[in-house]
């Protein structure tokens, strides 16, 4: 069996993200980018997929910044390879350009299973492996929880709404939307992931601008969140604070009487 | 006469046969460990130690009520080895033996009897030491919980044997003239003249048979000691010779590599050196923080399981020391040998390498127990996610690198930035110092009074990264080394004569750890600072009055043995300081070390070791409890409030109290804000 599992880069959101003078980007200039943490839940499932049974696991990004760090990761885990696709990549790339990307080279591939991130902080709405499923004319399935394999089929968990757990069953191949893996997503040591860097692994595959498709939108303006009002604390004794909480209930007409 | 030298040398020859054997086969197992480099440098040093630790006896000194009889039985022994000698030439030789060159003196038959005495009495002390302190009834508080009571016993009835047959046997001497010695042998003529009423005939039997029984006990003891952990009368000379200088604790050693140690060979052969040394003598376990808050760590019980280790495997590890390195299949020691609970449980506080009088280095095979697990990933949830924080953002605490140095913003100033100007001191801020909001007000107090002292500091601002002080002894060998290289590069990239920290921990790693990657500057610890300002009258201050103690930090006082310079600030500030009992290189651990601030602090049987310290300074009826150090504030500030002495005794940190003891003239406008926005 062979896994492909798609990452990529977000940044760190404890950094303060600023946005660019024409408004339609975030500031990367000196953003911190890291891996997006439910891709990380995806490879962890793939690890553990390949870990159950035979498998050969495949992680592929797109060429961003400080990718290296995270395919060297991935293969210190145990991937078995690790492919950057390179081209003319700057800026933010949706889902739509993304999924492209990623299709025009899986498309050159054999695989069973991607495995991808259910949703990224710039992917809310989780569109990715729906997009990749249809682009590559595969089944897709999302918000997995737990993925087995076999024979062809693949079960898959899925959690929705109200803590409900279904178990699908779909042919192979497909595409899976990973919301957590099995286990949390397991720890690689430095050096490991250094020794990794020393022996090279990633491979470079360079996609053309053309399959990029017809730009589907174009992107106008982004809008910094405004603070909301903050947090009122109520100091006293808890009496006064409690005719304080009463009054409040009772001016925005919670309570009656 | 032939009766003796036969039945003698018969004796001997099985003795010496036995233990030798025993001997060869520890050396071998020994020889298996891994490589130790530099444990034989600076010969004259490690002769000086042999001195000191061993002759001299120091560390078991420390605690007079067990360590003057030790001294004393070890004394004696070396003293009574005359009379071994004697004995066998009394035996093998002639009855009339004397010693070549040295005869029989009176004063060498006095000195003789003398320690006979003095041991006998030892050994009846230590008997009245083990019976108080007996583990069956006073369980996990007694030193000798978990070590093997029942050889101990033997092994002081043995020695209470080989006392009396050789002075039964001068005894009988004396009485068939056989004795050298004259009636300053006090002892054995006293003895003799009880037994002269029993005839020439009985005392000549007597004198054969206690002589012989003399020599079959000294052998027995001496068979007996080579296979049991009594061994360190011969090995604790040679532990402590290979031990390191000057002090056990130190720089941590990475012998295994990065990956550390997995197996019982990967761990170099001065721990396998350590484990069958150790005396189980429990001195480790009874200063050991973990341990007394009922965590399954016993530095005693972890040696004791890995020298168990160590047998279970020997069949690998004799083929191993005889060069076939590659005969491996030794088991995995954790979990199979060591629990991982154990090792997690460790503060690196290095109070067990302290009190451990043979010099064993515990904390250097928990971390190399550690690094293997986290080769492996095992670790917990809330440690690796400040592994990953420090690996992305270079702090603890996930936040962002470039807001390390917002603290500076509510100072009336801006500090200098040492990476576009020359200053002198360079301020190694650290984390808790920098991202934790307590404890930036601290570092706020700190920025003022150094500025309105004149002091030519400056910081690297976001350049600094974590010192990794923690991480390395976490074991993340391969992540401590990437935030040296960054720190060494934002050092090179600024100008300062010297380094000086706030945090304890990062001062121990930049002073002993990074001159190893090239770190060539003087480092400092903000207590060094305030105490060489304060003689200078560059703060001045008006006396306090207060009767206050203070905490030393482990890594301040016990690894680095600063103790004084805190001490001298609070005498500069007119403070009355009262020694906690546990004070110095004695300092009990707040149980924050060692990354224990990044794991879960489930609570163990016993109490918080941080807990446990604030009841210590409330016997002393004091008002304030001084620290020293930013992860102490925070651990003693909450175990002030969870004990409910919070009203009673304040947590102050030393800069705290110079703010507070400043004259109002040298405060400048600016600083004053500062210091009024600190904790009060
Ligand atoms: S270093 Fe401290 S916590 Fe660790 S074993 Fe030794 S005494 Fe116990
Ligand atoms: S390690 Fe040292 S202090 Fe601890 S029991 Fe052994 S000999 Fe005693």
């Amino acid at each position: 069996m062979r896994i492909v599992v798609a990452v990529k880069q977000i940044p760190d959101l404890v950094e303060e993200l600023e946005l660019t003078a024409d408004g339609t980007d975030v500031d990367r200039e000196l953003l911190k980018m890291v891996v997006n943490e439910f891709d990380d839940q995806a490879l962890e499932e793939g690890l553990c997929l390949k870990e159950a049974g035979d498998a050969e696991l495949v992680v592929v990004a797109l060429d961003e910044p400080d990718v290296d760090q995270t395919l060297h990761a991935a293969l210190a885990k145990g991937a078995d390879a690790a492919i950057k696709l390179t081209g003319a990549l700057t800026g933010w790339i949706d889902s739509h350009r993304r999924a492209a990307l990623l299709a025009s080279w899986l498309s050159g591939q054999s695989f069973d299973l991607v495995l991808t991130g259910v949703q990224a902080a710039d992917d809310l709405d989780g569109q990715l492996p729906g997009l990749l499923g249809a682009q590559l004319e595969v089944p897709h399935i999302s918000v997995a929880v737990r993925v087995e394999a076999e024979d062809g089929m693949a079960k898959v968990w899925q959690e929705l709404a109200g803590g409900t757990v279904v178990v699908d069953e779909v042919r192979l191949p497909a595409v899976i939307g990973v919301q957590a893996a099995r286990q949390a997503p397991r720890y690689v040591s430095i050096s490991r992931i250094r020794q990794a860097q020393q022996s090279g692994g990633i491979t470079e595959v360079e996609v053309q601008a053309a399959e990029l498709g017809t730009e589907q939108f174009a992107l106008r303006r982004l809008v910094a969140p405004e603070a909301a009002g903050h947090a009122e604390m109520l100091a006293g004794g808890a009496g006064e604070v409690a005719d304080r909480i009463v009054e409040l209930l009772r001016a925005k007409g919670l309570v009656r009487s | 006469m032939t009766v003796r030298i036969v039945v003698a040398a018969l004796l001997t020859a099985a003795g010496l046969a036995l233990a030798g054997a025993r001997l060869g086969r520890l050396a071998l197992l020994v020889r298996a460990g891994a490589p130790a480099p530099g444990r034989t440098r600076r010969a004259l040093r490690r002769l000086g130690a042999e001195v000191v630790e061993v002759i001299g006896q120091r560390k078991l000194l420390k605690r007079p009520q067990s360590g003057i009889p030790h001294a004393l039985t070890f004394w004696g022994f070396i003293i009574l080895l005359f009379t071994i000698v004697e004995a066998y030439g009394d035996a093998l030789w002639s009855k009339r033996f004397a010693i070549p060159g040295i005869g029989h003196s009176a004063a060498l038959g006095f000195i003789e009897d003398l320690f006979i005495v003095v041991v006998l009495l030892a050994v009846a002390t230590f008997s009245v030491i083990r019976l108080v302190d007996a583990p069956a009834r006073r369980q996990r508080r007694s030193r000798f919980y978990g070590s093997h009571t029942g050889v101990a016993w033997v092994t002081l009835a043995m020695i209470a044997v080989v006392m009396l047959t050789l002075v039964g046997y001068r005894a009988a001497q004396a009485n068939t003239g056989d004795f050298p010695y004259g009636s300053w042998a006090f002892f054995s003529h006293g003895l003799g003249d009880l037994l002269h009423p029993l005839g020439r005939g009985v005392n000549s039997v007597l004198e054969t048979v206690l002589l012989l029984l003399n020599v079959a006990a000294i052998m027995g003891f001496l068979v007996f000691v080579t296979h049991s952990k009594h061994l360190h009368i011969f090995l604790a000379p040679i532990n402590v010779a290979f031990s390191r200088r000057p002090r056990a604790l130190g720089a941590l050693e990475v012998t295994s590599g990065t990956a550390g140690a997995e197996r019982i060979y990967d761990l170099s052969w001065k721990h396998l050196l350590d484990y069958v040394t150790c005396t189980e003598c429990g001195r480790c376990q009874a200063a050991c923080p973990a341990w007394s808050a009922g965590k399954p760590l016993s530095p005693k019980l972890l040696v004791m399981s890995l020298r168990d280790g160590m047998f279970a495997s020997a069949g690998t590890l004799l083929r191993r020391g005889m060069g076939d390195r590659s005969a491996g299949d030794a088991p995995v020691l954790v979990p199979n040998v060591i629990d991982p609970d154990v090792i997690w449980s460790c503060t690196t506080c290095g109070a067990c390498v302290e009190q451990c009088p043979v010099d064993i280095e515990h904390v250097d095979a928990i971390v190399d127990l550690r690094r293997s697990q986290v080769e492996q990933g095992n670790m917990e949830p809330s440690l690796q996610d400040a592994l990953q924080a420090i690996a992305v953002q270079g702090n603890s605490f996930g936040k962002s690198e470039r807001m390390r140095a917002r603290w500076t913003r509510q100072l009336g100033f801006t500090p200098t930035d040492a990476r576009k100007e020359p200053v002198r001191y360079l301020w190694f801020v650290g984390d808790f110092a920098s991202f934790d909001e307590r404890l930036a007000d601290l570092s706020r107090v700190l920025a003022g009074l150094l500025y309105d002292a004149g002091v030519d500091f400056g910081l690297l601002y976001e350049a600094e990264r974590n010192a990794g002080n923690d991480v390395r002894r976490v074991g993340e060998e391969g992540l401590f080394q990437m935030l040296v290289e960054h720190n060494m590069a934002a050092f090179a990239g600024a100008q300062f004569d010297t380094i000086f920290t706030t945090d304890p921990h990062s001062f121990n790693t930049l002073r002993n750890e990074y001159p190893a990657f090239g770190l060539d500057k003087p480092v400092l610890h903000y207590s060094e600072l305030l105490a060489e300002l304060l003689a200078s009258g560059a703060i001045p201050v008006e006396p306090l009055g207060r009767r206050v103690t203070y905490h030393d930090p482990c890594y301040l006082g016990r690894h680095n043995r600063i103790t004084d310079a805190p001490r001298r600030v609070l005498r500069s500030l007119g403070c009355e300081l009262v020694e906690m009992p546990r004070h110095g290189v004695n300092t009990f651990c707040c149980g924050a070390g060692g990354g224990r601030i990044w794991m879960a602090d489930e609570p163990g049987a016993g109490e918080r070791p941080s807990e446990s310290r604030i009841r210590e300074a409330m016997a002393l009826g004091v008002d304030r409890f001084v620290v020293a150090c930013p992860k102490d504030f925070t651990m003693y500030s909450d175990a002030a409030k969870t004990t409910g002495y919070d009203d009673r005794l304040q947590v102050i940190d030393l800069v705290q109290l110079v703010a507070e003891a400043r004259t109002a003239k040298s405060r400048s406008r600016d600083a004053a804000a500062a210091v009024a926005s600190a904790p009060a």
